[in-house]
């Protein structure tokens, strides 16, 4: 059986989004995560990787290092960085206008990153940022 | 990711094809970019053989309709399977783009 890394450190960069990706899919189908919902822990995690790659270190490059465990019938996905302070939580759902002239273009990744997981915890650890999203297997009934 | 692009009267379509992700979306925005850049007013955008989006690419067409709305020009996307309709429906964008189930749909609707 193929042995599944526990973790990978990347430079965070938008090259490396492949990589990100080839990993999240390898635990999707550990746990048995249904193809939507595969989709939708891709999506996740390229949001929070992409705002990192973005800016997380602006003065340089950093690295980013994703963990991946099981719990139950839950893909635990917690994503590090070494960066600036960033807590996604922060900001409020949000809102958008109808009009075209009026929408801003920023915001819609951490927006979509929150609503297609089940869970996002932010922890600001040492001099990191710690960001868990959370997946369960299938998407609800009543999702 | 794969972008073919014909003249159809004068629509401009683009045929995606593949991730409209973080990754391909500079090089769509850039074609896309160029057509406008060279007059095109009319865009549409066949999504039919793209089975994921994310914001990167959300925000590219949000731009392209931006500026295409600055010279009376108009950009629609067509045949977006469900998964990226479900993207732009959680976005809110399904109210901002037109969006049509085929291709001729698409076409007659200018």
């Amino acid at each position: 059986m193929e042995k599944i890394p526990l973790s990978i450190t990347l430079k965070a960069s938008l090259e490396n989004l492949d990589k990100v990706n080839r990993f999240v899919h390898q635990w999707s189908k550990k746990v048995g995560l249904s193809s939507q919902s595969e989709r939708d822990i891709l999506l996740a995690v390229e949001e929070a990787y992409v705002n990192i790659t973005k800016y997380a270190y602006p003065e340089s490059t950093g690295r980013v290092t994703i963990y991946s465990r099981i719990d139950k019938d839950r893909l635990i996905i917690k994503i590090k960085d070494e960066g600036i302070p960033f807590n996604p939580l922060q900001f409020t759902k949000a809102e958008f206008n109808t009009s075209l002239k009026e929408r801003k273009v920023g915001g819609l990744g951490i927006f979509l990153m929150r609503n297609f997981v089940d869970g996002v915890e932010y922890e600001r650890k040492g001099n990191c940022n710690l960001l868990t999203l959370i997946k369960k297997k299938s998407r609800d009934i009543f999702n | 990711m794969q972008i073919d692009q014909k003249k159809e009267g004068e629509v401009y379509t683009f045929f995606l094809n593949g991730r409209f992700d973080a990754h391909s979306a500079g090089e769509v925005e850039e074609k896309l970019d160029l057509a406008v850049s060279q007059g095109a007013q009319k865009l549409l955008v066949d999504l039919s053989g793209v089975e994921y989006i994310s914001s990167a690419g959300l925000r590219v067409l949000l731009a392209i309709a931006k500026k295409l709305k600055e010279k009376e020009g108009q950009i629609k996307l067509c045949c977006l399977q469900p998964y990226v309709k479900e993207v732009f429906d959680v976005a809110g964008l399904t109210q901002i783009f037109k969006i049509y189930n085929t291709h001729q749909e698409g076409i007659d609707s200018f």
